[in-house]
């Protein structure tokens, strides 16, 4: 075995072993971290039983054809270990939705391999396997034919309806490796139906969690074990059918690597696995060495995040670059509330799943490889890291903390060369604000409880150098489906009036973010349906631009009762939108996001879902391109105007107003902002700018280095200062801006709630823009550290 | 070549990309092909050349041909070439209020839709498709229908009158009608198709109700959008053919292969010009269920490798798989079609070099231009075929019979570059594509047969295309398949017209339900009785007088808490208690052997979600000939050739048997090559090869 010496300082693993212990406990919390009352993280060295014996040996030197071959032969049988899961199960969450994951471990734990399938699950695997290395290893043992099941949150779930079951595959008297899924398992037990408690206060009063149980030993299935956990259950066979689908998909894949071992051999197996890792592991850290060191931080809000909670909740994640090594903290998150909170592992995994979409998409899913250029410091009792027994069914925070995630990375990556920059993306995605359900019976009389699969519409924000997608499901669910509304109709006591992308919901920005779906429904041939929201409050925009880039619409659920569109469908009318809607019943009333509403078949039910962020100034979008979006029914002329100053009469743009309209805009700008707070002086020549954030850059100055904008070349103060200091704000509720993209964050919460852009003094284009408290400090979400300055290269 | 005097033939011809093929099979056996250059401006042209050029052959020129022939099937990819190049017609869309954009939704998967599965995770790279039909052509009209097909909103013809015209007055050459819960009730949809005829009666128009009876708009809509597309451009080609052969003397109407199998009339052709898409391959599927049929093979998988991709088909239990919705141009459709799945794997697949240094193969391919490496054509990058040409595989002088000049020794330069950057030799990196490339393709095979519930040990596999005999042997290692069979090597290179000659007109119906079980006798019969007078009445009324059409007659079933449906076949004749009884137990039997034992959750209750019935005009089959009257005219060659062996890490002079025509009696044992006009059957150490009865080599790879 070589190693590359040049790389010995370097956190890549030169041999597929991860040496990366993730976690420095002298900075944390001090505590037991083992899952119980803090959550679980492991150590790089795992406490394993020595009577368990580990198959380790591998030989790294395989033939790099060979190699191929397996890492392809893994890849595809993790696919079939899917494909089986989705045939027995059956279930729309998994066929549909795809809400679940498959994947491979090393002996130790470590994941080589993850399906294309949900990738928040993708960092919760390798904490279940190490728990269960170092707490079942000595008693009840790990033995082959066995097969684990666990979903304990605080060991490494999103949240207790994801479950996982695993599988360790002996060879020749030793561990080999692991076959882990994690499905949507539905009805578990709790205070709600489905599972989701918004009104829990703690673990208890939710699913309990099962820590890691035999429920396969040596072969045979537990019937004691299976029926313990199906009794929790409102949908038992359900429930049961899914443990016979993991259990299929496991003996499947086992099967396979007996296969392969039998052919190959362990050391060439083991040994292309460990490569995989080294690959993946170096790939990602190539990568990060070409963006310059530094500190990011991004902050989102939670709003209405429990029953009657009229409060605005801050989650926070920093990440600090050295090298090619990113530190994350989560400081500054609220302490844990209701269900709303995110585990630690949904934290983590959120990072290692955006990190893996920036970095590391071309290694065939290899979350060790990526993680082992993560540290991680959790601070514990926050929404982003609960502390038990705090309760995290309804996945309000976990799930903001992947737009945390991808965020973070993704102002992170816009320092870097235009080949990493480009993978960086404005918020956006489903399950902004949140879902719906409805409950009531169905024309045949039948009870139904269930939900659309509109939210998995979504929409991808806009990029650095394209715009986002509209309608473009999420980036962190690739292969999602929507469905038909016919089947939705077939399904549930429902007739959509309308389903259709929204105009104008996309962020404005250089470029533009997705646009989002709107929808509305009317109950019927049913005599009441109700509906329960299961959300947190939209108008908390979780759906931010990024480098000035205008926020996504965030969301919306409006309703009318006896709304009279039933006599508006009698005369032969049938609105085809919000807009028209409106027109013809009069304005809609936004529901709270807890809300329970029993519907009658001449009430409106109408939902709008996120739009993407934009990316960089609106002002700097090119008019032509405003004008497509104009004429492909994307974008208002009206939206046109206000955003982009572009102005578009008759079909066609007119130059001359548009430019004359944005000097005025960038004017008026100025003109309503807040003085900087810290007067900057002096310019620099815009060819010297090195941009860091699409106009925001950092130049060399004499006496050392500052923030400017690429725009006019002012300077925005020294570069170890906040440059928002030296902007000029601009601080408004969104809600005025547009009342219909941005819904009113008075109307549920009694946290002044506010959009802030800040300007450059000089020539008024904005430099960035963020939502939060009104009571906040600036944020301070960029800086760089001296070795960063250096490879910045000015 | 002679034939009886009085005999009369099946003419197919199926029109590729460079060739027009053209075959004649006679009553009595005869098979006789020509090829004539396709030609892309009319390809009407090439169609009648082909066939002059089959007739010649005979003796027989068009006019005294056509008196003899008794039917004339057409596969065309005319309509696939516009969906692919989109250059098909301005299409406008009318649709209902409040859904116009059912197209840009793609039901939340489009940005995926038609991806490999990794590819799905380079999120920066991941867009929806170009639109079919833009925003502006999509006029939405007040109507609405719900899922019992009863009324809500009549619609509203003044407003449709008005959106019709504004489409009109943008110059659309095609409208497609796809209203929400159509196929509940097709009334609306039937309206506004009478009201685009008032107002331009010769715009194309085309109702989704009447090309899909399923549930799912996006589907639907997909379908009529694509017909519309296409359907001006192939009204005329249809005219072109149909004309161009009456002059001829071709009394009954030409068929055109469907993408179901079987064929169409013209005039559904023209009503449904979708259907004819992709039935190029579909032909190949129809002539390898023939031949099967008649060697005795129930379970085959086909795998055919051209240039670009390689795809696989299954017959299983003499049947060819179908499917009901396939993602064609990253859309989906909803045609009940021949399952042909591809991966991007061929001859024209590039060797490249990722960015962790490490060695792929495809899915981007160098195609038929600029090729690869040793066409000289600019590319410089080894592909598949270079390797085959490196291992010695591929004689440059024997090249396509000699047809085209390449050039060995690029290729061998190109390997070498690989080679340099893995520290191995050009040979050694050749194998390796080679293998990397047959993995890839046992992956798909492995898809198809075990993660359907099939046993590939079970199945041959036929070796098409010009890759196709050349990695099927190591492909059938990998995937445990035993047999291999290159089928008639004198008439593959026709497939794909045979396919079309031998193609029955075929109407596929299907009424949608929702009915849980148990079910009512009478149920069923009356929905079956329905159809088999309607595919009577449409088969007397395509002049087939009244022959009883063949009923093959199923259901789609499903678990109601589960996703899956599978179809279930049912007898002939009315149905009684006995036969409704079976039902429930034949279903449960096809789930546990599609999705594994125990898999289905019966409690939920089963539930019956359509009736399909597949009407065929049945036409005497000849037999494929033998080939001992033949066997004398083999005009042969042998000779040994060094070949580097990846299971002997070496070279070995290898013996090579070079048949131009005919076949030989001996049993050829790997290591050895066999060359056949358009490609070369690879017979590793271990295996062997001979002929069968019919003609076909069959090498059998292990017992």
């Amino acid at each position: 075995m070589t190693v590359d010496a040049s790389r010995a300082t370097s956190t890549s693993t030169p041999d597929g072993i991860v040496r990366n212990p993730q976690v420095d406990f002298s900075v944390i919390e001090e505590g037991a971290w083992d899952g119980r009352d803090l959550p679980y993280l492991p150590r790089i060295d795992l406490d394993i039983d020595p009577r368990l014996a580990l198959n380790t040996e591998f030989d790294l030197e395989v033939d790099p054809i060979t190699y191929q071959v397996l890492r392809s032969r893994f890849w595809n049988m993790n696919l079939d270990h899917s494909d089986t899961i989705k045939r027995v199960s059956g279930s729309a969450n998994i066929v549909y939705m795809d809400d679940f994951n498959t994947s491979l471990l090393t002996e130790n734990g470590d994941t080589i391999v993850c399906g294309p399938s949900v990738q928040y699950f993708t960092g919760h695997g390798d904490l279940a396997v190490k728990w269960t290395l170092e707490h079942r290893s000595a008693n009840p043992g790990i033995e082959d034919g066995d097969v684990f099941l666990q979903n304990d949150p605080y060991i490494g779930t999103e949240h207790q309806m994801d479950t996982m079951m695993y599988l360790p595959v002996f060879w020749e008297g030793g561990l080999f490796c692991w076959i882990l899924s994690n499905t949507h398992m539905g009805d578990l037990g709790g205070t709600d139906p489905g599972s989701f408690c918004i009104g829990a206060t703690d673990i208890f009063s939710e699913s309990i969690p099962v820590p890691p149980i035999k429920i396969v030993r040596q072969g045979m299935l537990q019937d004691d074990v299976v029926e313990m956990f199906v009794r929790k259950s409102r949908t038992p066979e359900q429930i049961g059918l899914q443990i016979r689908s993991q259990l299929a998909g496991l003996r499947l894949t086992r099967e396979r690597i007996h296969e392969m071992l039998r052919e190959y051999g362990p050391r060439v197996v083991k040994g292309c696995m460990r490569r995989m890792i080294k690959d993946c592991s170096e790939s990602v850290g190539r990568r990060l060495e070409q963006i310059p060191d530094g500190r990011w931080t991004e902050v989102l809000y939670i709003g209405s995040a429990g029953p009657d909670d009229k409060d605005v909740h801050r989650v926070v994640t920093s990440v600090e670059k050295r090298g090619d090594r990113l530190i994350f903290d989560n400081e500054g998150s609220d302490p844990q509330f209701y269900a709303a909170n995110a585990p630690f592992s949904a934290w983590r995994s959120s990072l290692m799943c955006a990190g893996a979409a920036l970095f590391g998409y071309d290694q065939y899913n290899c979350p060790a490889g990526v993680a082992d250029h993560m540290e991680f410091r959790p601070v514990p009792g926050t929404m982003t890291c609960a502390r038990f027994p705090a309760a995290v069914s309804t996945l309000t925070a976990s799930i903001v903390t992947v737009y945390l995630a991808s965020q973070v990375l993704s102002k992170m990556a816009l320092s870097g060369p235009d080949h990493i920059r480009r993978a960086a993306n404005a918020s956006g995605g489903v399950s902004l604000p949140g879902w719906w359900v409805a409950a009531g019976l169905d024309r045949h009389g039948h009870f139904i409880a269930d939900l659309t699969g509109d939210s998995l519409n979504g929409s991808i924000g806009a990029f650095p150098d394209r715009d986002g997608v509209d309608t473009g499901g999420a980036w962190w669910w690739p292969n999602s489906n929507a469905g038909n509304l016919e089947e939705w109709e077939s399904a549930m006591p429902i007739l959509y009036l309308f389903r259709r992308e929204q105009i104008d919901s996309g962020g404005a920005g250089r470029w533009r973010g997705g646009n989002g779906l709107e929808i509305a429904i009317v109950p019927h041939k049913t005599e009441e349906l109700l509906t329960q929201i299961v959300s947190s409050d939209p108008a908390i925009n979780t759906s931010p631009g990024l480098a000035g880039g205008m926020p996504g619409h965030p969301g919306n659920f409006l309703s009318k009762t006896s709304s009279g569109v039933r006599d508006v469908l009698g005369r032969g009318g049938l609105p085809a939108s919000r807009t028209e809607l409106e027109q013809s019943i009069g304005g809609l009333e936004r529901l709270s996001p807890k809300s329970v509403s029993n519907l009658h078949t001449d009430d409106v039910f109408c939902v709008e879902y996120s739009g993407g962020g934009g990316y960089g100034d609106p002002l700097l979008r090119h008019p032509e391109l405003v004008l497509a979006d104009v004429e492909a029914g994307r974008l208002s002329v009206e939206h046109a105007r206000k955003h982009h100053g572009v102005v578009v009469r008759d079909g066609v743009l007119d130059d001359d107003e548009t430019r004359a309209l944005r000097a005025d805009q960038r004017r008026d700008r100025l003109a309503s902002a807040a003085a900087p707070r810290v007067a900057a002086s002096g310019t620099v020549d815009t060819s010297r700018v090195r941009v860091v954030a699409d106009v925001l850059g950092v130049a060399s100055v004499d006496g050392g280095y500052a923030w400017a904008c690429s725009d006019c070349g002012q300077q925005l103060g020294p570069l170890s200062t906040n440059y928002k200091l030296a902007t000029a704000l601009v601080e408004t509720n969104p809600n005025e801006i547009d009342p219909v993209a941005y819904p009113d964050p008075a109307d549920f919460c009694d946290v002044a709630f506010m959009l802030r852009q800040y300007l450059c003094p000089a020539c008024g284009v904005t430099l960035g823009a963020e939502c939060c408290r009104a009571d906040d400090d600036l944020l301070h979400d960029i800086s760089f550290s001296d070795s960063g300055v250096e490879q910045l290269g000015l | 070549m002679s034939t009886t005097t009085d005999t009369t033939f099946a003419i197919g011809v199926d029109i590729g990309g460079t060739f027009t093929d053209c075959v004649l099979l006679g009553e009595d056996g005869t098979i006789v092909g020509a090829k004539s250059p396709t030609t892309p401006h009319d390809r009407s042209v090439g169609f009648f050349a082909s066939i002059e050029r089959a007739g010649e052959k005979l003796g027989l020129d068009v006019p005294g041909l056509f008196a003899r022939t008794s039917r004339l099937v057409h596969g065309t990819t005319t309509g696939t070439n516009a969906i692919v190049a989109r250059h098909g017609a301005k299409v406008g869309l009318v649709t209902t209020a409040g859904h116009g954009d059912v197209m840009f939704l793609m039901r939340g998967g489009g940005r995926t839709a038609g991806l490999a599965p990794d590819e799905a995770l380079h999120v920066f790279s991941t867009a929806k498709p170009d639109p079919l039909v833009p925003r502006q052509m999509i006029v939405e009209v007040p109507e609405r229908v719900d899922v019992d097909g009863e009324v809500v909103v009549a619609l509203d013809e003044d407003a449709t009158r008005q959106a019709v015209r504004t489409l009109v007055d943008q110059g659309v050459e095609a409208i497609a009608v796809s209203l929400v819960w159509s196929f509940r009730n097709p009334d609306h949809e039937h309206r506004v198709r009478d009201i685009v005829a008032e107002i331009a009666p010769d715009l194309f128009v085309t109702c989704a109700s009447d090309l899909v009876s399923q549930l799912g708009e996006y589907e639907r809509t997909t379908t009529a959008i694509m017909n519309a597309y296409i359907g001006p451009l192939m009204t005329d080609y249809i005219d072109r053919i149909e004309s161009g052969a009456r002059e001829r003397g071709f009394t009954s109407g030409v068929l055109f292969a469907q993408c179901a199998g079987g064929a169409i009339t013209g005039d559904e052709a023209r009503t449904s010009p979708i259907r004819t898409v992709q039935s190029g391959p579909v032909a190949g599927i129809v002539s390898s269920q023939l031949l099967c049929e008649q060697l005795g093979y129930p379970n085959a998988l086909l795998a055919d490798m051209g240039g670009t991709t390689f795809d696989v088909s299954v017959i299983r239990n003499h049947d060819p798989l179908r499917r009901h919705t396939s993602v064609f141009q990253r859309y989906e459709l909803a045609l009940p079609m021949l399952d042909v799945e591809s991966v991007g794997a061929g001859g024209g697949s590039l060797a490249w070099f990722d960015e962790s240094d490490r060695l792929n193969v495809g899915p981007q391919s160098a195609g038929a231009f600029p090729g690869p490496v040793c066409y000289e054509n600019g590319n410089d990058v080894a592909t598949v075929t270079d390797s085959d040409v490196a291992l010695g595989i591929i004689d440059p002088a024997a090249f396509l019979n000699g047809r085209m000049k390449i050039n060995g020794g690029a290729s061998r330069d190109a390997l070498q570059r690989v080679g340099d950057r893995l520290a191995i030799t050009a040979q050694e990196a050749a194998a390796g594509v080679n293998r990397l490339v047959d993995a890839k393709m046992a992956d798909l095979i492995r898809r198809m047969s075990v993660m359907r519930g099939l046993d590939p040990r079970h199945f041959v596999m036929l070796a098409f295309g010009g890759g196709g005999p050349v990695h099927a042997c190591a492909v059938a290692r990998e995937a445990g398949v035993k047999k291999v069979v290159v089928p008639l090597p004198h008439v593959a290179a026709m497939w794909l017209a045979l396919g079309a000659a031998v193609s029955d007109v075929t109407h596929i119906y299907q009424t949608p339900a929702e009915i849980r079980l148990p079910v009512q006798p009478d149920q069923l019969n009356a929905i079956l009785g329905e159809m088999e007078t309607r595919a009577r009445d449409t088969i007397r009324h395509e002049g087939f007088g009244d022959v009883e059409p063949n009923f093959t007659r199923t259901l789609r079933m499903k678990y109601a808490a589960q996703v899956f449906d599978v179809e279930v076949p049912l007898g002939a004749g009315p149905l009684d208690d006995a036969a409704v009884s079976e039902i429930a137990g034949d279903f449960a039997r096809i789930y546990d052997d599609l999705f594994g034992k125990g898999s289905g959750f019966a409690e939920a209750g089963v539930v019956i979600t359509s009736v399909s019935l597949q009407a065929t005009v049945p036409t005497h089959k000849p037999e494929l000939p033998r080939v001992d009257e033949a066997s004398s005219d083999a005009i042969v060659s042998r000779s040994h050739r060094s070949v580097f062996w990846a299971e002997e890490g070496r070279e070995v002079d290898t013996y090579v048997v070079r048949l131009d025509q005919g076949v030989v009696d001996e049993t050829i044992t790997g290591p050895a090559l066999i060359e056949l006009p358009d490609t070369v059957v690879v017979v590793h150490p271990g295996e062997s090869a001979s002929f069968d009865d019919r003609g076909n080599l069959v090498v059998v790879i292990s017992e």
